[in-house]
């Protein structure tokens, strides 16, 4: 597409190019609309289409859980992010107040994760509550790290009645919680367009042909997997895939987010709206986009009857696959390259709801530094390891 | 047991081998292999692949980072339970990393993922036949053993214990019993390990060698783990070499009891 054909607006603050709609490219967008910029979001995928980790992600934001047997990095990155989340959701309600009926207010919810392990599993469970104690005497977070306790029979049942009698013990991950993504990414659309945002659907873009241009103050490449090719950071970026599904069941409620401990990945039950419950995901050290396996999806039905023999009736809606962006560290990176006006935001991985805002926050925040509009509300950069130069 | 490692002819200066399966991240693995320095690293395919061979140009960056650690890879049949698919993915392997090493995995049960004897049998002969350097996983059965060798094989790799299971050696009997009567044969110990006593046990028995992956995987500091494992292959090995002083029922004092009467000298 010939960028120059896109009509400026010289009454903004400043022009802004964000490649890839995803997550992070449609909070960015919207972020750096609301501080005045002009933004152009570059997207190869149509608007129908659903496919990409940002769809097709349980949503998960579980700064406990993916600690454990990790890094405390990745919660520590989770907590910051959970007041961060909040704000947005507050801005998104009164951004949209005045056309609730078209603009619902975002599903989020933070009642926790309980963490339960089929009988056979009992090693997996005594090897899961080890690693958190890990977690507790490794964090180094400016919030604490959040509590975690057993829960047994009444006490289980009564927060989870679901679940009773089906465990008799569970570990209780407090402060961990979830987002309806569907709705937010929609909504987030929606807010782009109102604020005077395009976005240019169907429209390959590189970060080389936007700097070639010189049209825009700052490029912003969050492009995901994507921008394999283009990285301009330490080390590969890779695909990892995973594969979900999405079912409907009206007889069984969960109070929040359930996780089945698996000996090869982490498997979260989350309750969405609309009595629907996404089970996920696989962790497949390929970047075959493929339609789920059999394989994969037997293992994540019988996780879900594992959990309650009642999802036996519970309908298939939809399966999906996505590839998680991910370097050899598994941590995230904001790679700023000055001279060519680049900011590229990637690796994510499996962590994109429950970090996005503070690696979004932090990026805006360097950008703006360099562009002299304040962008970001943070008042400091609590994760300098964020940030890297090009390689 | 030679001092070191002899495969098919090549030699290899450890007596570990590690799986890349399971690790935290590829930092980490990258860390712990270079920690243990293994021989060689298997890299299950089955998974990784859908099930026609991949177009050329078509990347997987997990496969690129293992080929950039520049240690020999073994590519695995993990995940096949017939010996059909097990030698379409032994093809695969060879042209995907352009070898002819494959470490043949032929499962008959899903749950204690034990080998499938029968299958392997007609499977290595096949593989063998086609110019493959075949690693058999298998059982510790002396019998079903021999007929592997007959088809070929010169290297075996029986079960400790169920893969990921950690128990460490349950039937000692039967495979010391199978490094006496195949002596000839490399025998390295693969799945089923948990600690590095373990492997020093099975390399003090004269095994050529182990496997491990979530042993190192699995554990806590997997970077320290691989090491221990390192460590303790090593050690066992140079304790065979050194050949172990006689295990006795009775205490036999190390210093001269001269002035002992002879009746306090009883060996009884």
């Amino acid at each position: 597409m010939d960028t120059l054909s896109i009509p400026t607006s010289p009454n903004r603050a400043a022009n802004l190019a964000v490649l890839g709609a995803g997550l992070c490219g449609r909070l960015i967008a919207w972020r750096a609309l609301q501080a005045g910029c002009a933004v152009d979001l570059f997207e190869l995928r149509a608007q129908e289409d659903e496919r990409g980790a940002a769809f097709a992600a349980a949503a998960m934001i579980s700064p406990l859980a993916e600690s454990a047997g990790t890094e405390c990095f990745f919660g520590e990155l989770g907590v910051a992010a959970l007041p961060i989340w909040q704000t947005y959701l507050a801005h998104l309600a009164s951004a949209t107040a005045s056309q609730p009926k078209n603009n619902p207010s975002i599903f989020f919810q933070q009642a926790g994760t309980l963490v339960v392990a089929h009988p056979r599993d009992r090693a997996l469970q005594q090897n899961f509550w080890a690693q958190l104690q890990e977690v507790r005497s490794k964090w180094q977070g400016a919030d604490p790290c959040p509590a975690f306790f057993r829960l047994e029979g009444e006490a289980l049942s009564s927060q989870e009645p679901a679940l009773s009698g089906r465990f008799n013990s569970a570990i209780m991950l407090t402060g961990e919680g979830q987002i309806d993504n569907l709705a937010l990414l929609l909504q987030l659309q929606t807010l782009i367009l109102a604020l005077g945002g395009n976005i240019h659907w169907q429209t390959p873009m590189s970060a080389n042909e936007l700097i070639q241009t010189s049209r825009y103050s700052a490029i912003i490449d969050c492009r995901g997997v994507g921008a394999k090719t283009q990285w301009r950071g330490n080390g590969n970026l890779r695909g990892v895939r995973g594969e979900v599904m999405r079912v409907h069941l009206p007889e069984i409620s969960l109070n929040r987010p359930i996780r089945l401990l698996h000996p090869r990945y982490p498997l979260y039950i989350a309750p969405k709206p609309h009595q629907e419950f996404v089970i996920g995901a696989t962790v497949i050290e390929s970047e075959d986009e493929s339609p789920i396996s059999v394989q994969s999806a037997m293992e994540l039905q019988s996780a879900l009857y594992a959990v309650h023999p009642g999802f036996a009736e519970a309908r298939i809606l939809a399966q999906k696959t996505a590839l998680r962006p991910t370097l050899e560290d598994h941590r995230p990176r904001i790679i700023v390259d000055l001279p060519h006006r680049l900011w590229q935001i990637n690796g994510l991985s499996r962590h994109g709801y429950m970090i996005a805002p503070i690696v979004v926050e932090s990026a805006l925040a360097s950008i703006g530094q360099n562009l002299k509009i304040p962008l970001s509300f943070l008042p400091s950069l609590p994760f300098p390891t964020l940030f890297a130069t090009p390689a | 047991m030679q001092p070191s490692l002899t495969l098919y002819g090549r030699t290899f200066s450890s007596h570990l081998l590690l799986g890349s399966a399971q690790y935290p991240s590829l930092t980490v693995l990258r860390s712990a292999i270079a920690s243990a320095q293994p021989a060689m690293v298997t890299v299950a395919l089955r998974r990784l692949h859908p099930a026609t061979a991949p177009s050329p140009g078509e990347e997987n960056h997990f496969l690129q980072f293992l080929q950039s650690l520049a240690i020999p890879l073994l590519p695995n049949t993990a995940g096949c339970y017939d010996i059909d698919t097990a030698i379409t993915t032994a093809h695969m392997a060879r042209e995907l990393f352009n070898t002819e090493w494959i470490k043949l995995e032929l499962i008959g049960d899903a749950y204690t993922l034990q080998p499938d004897m029968e299958k392997m049998i007609p499977a290595c002969k096949a593989l063998l036949d086609d110019g493959f350097k075949v690693l058999p996983y298998c059982t510790d059965d002396l019998i079903a053993c021999r007929r592997l060798v007959e088809v070929g094989c010169l290297a075996l790799m029986p079960w400790a214990a169920p893969i990921g299971s950690g128990k460490g050696p349950l039937n000692p009997f039967a495979l010391k019993l199978l490094r006496a009567r195949l002596p000839d044969i490399a025998l390295i110990v693969d799945a089923g390990l948990g600690l590095p006593s373990h492997a020093a046990q099975v390399m003090e028995w004269g095994f050529d060698g182990v496997l491990v992956n979530s042993a190192v995987s699995a554990s806590g500091d997997p970077v320290a783990m691989a090491r221990a494992f390192a460590l303790a292959v090593e050690s066992g090995k140079e304790a065979y070499h050194a050949g172990a002083m006689p295990e006795r029922d009775l205490a036999v004092a190390s210093t001269p009891t001269l002035d002992t009467p002879f009746w306090q000298q009883a060996t009884h």
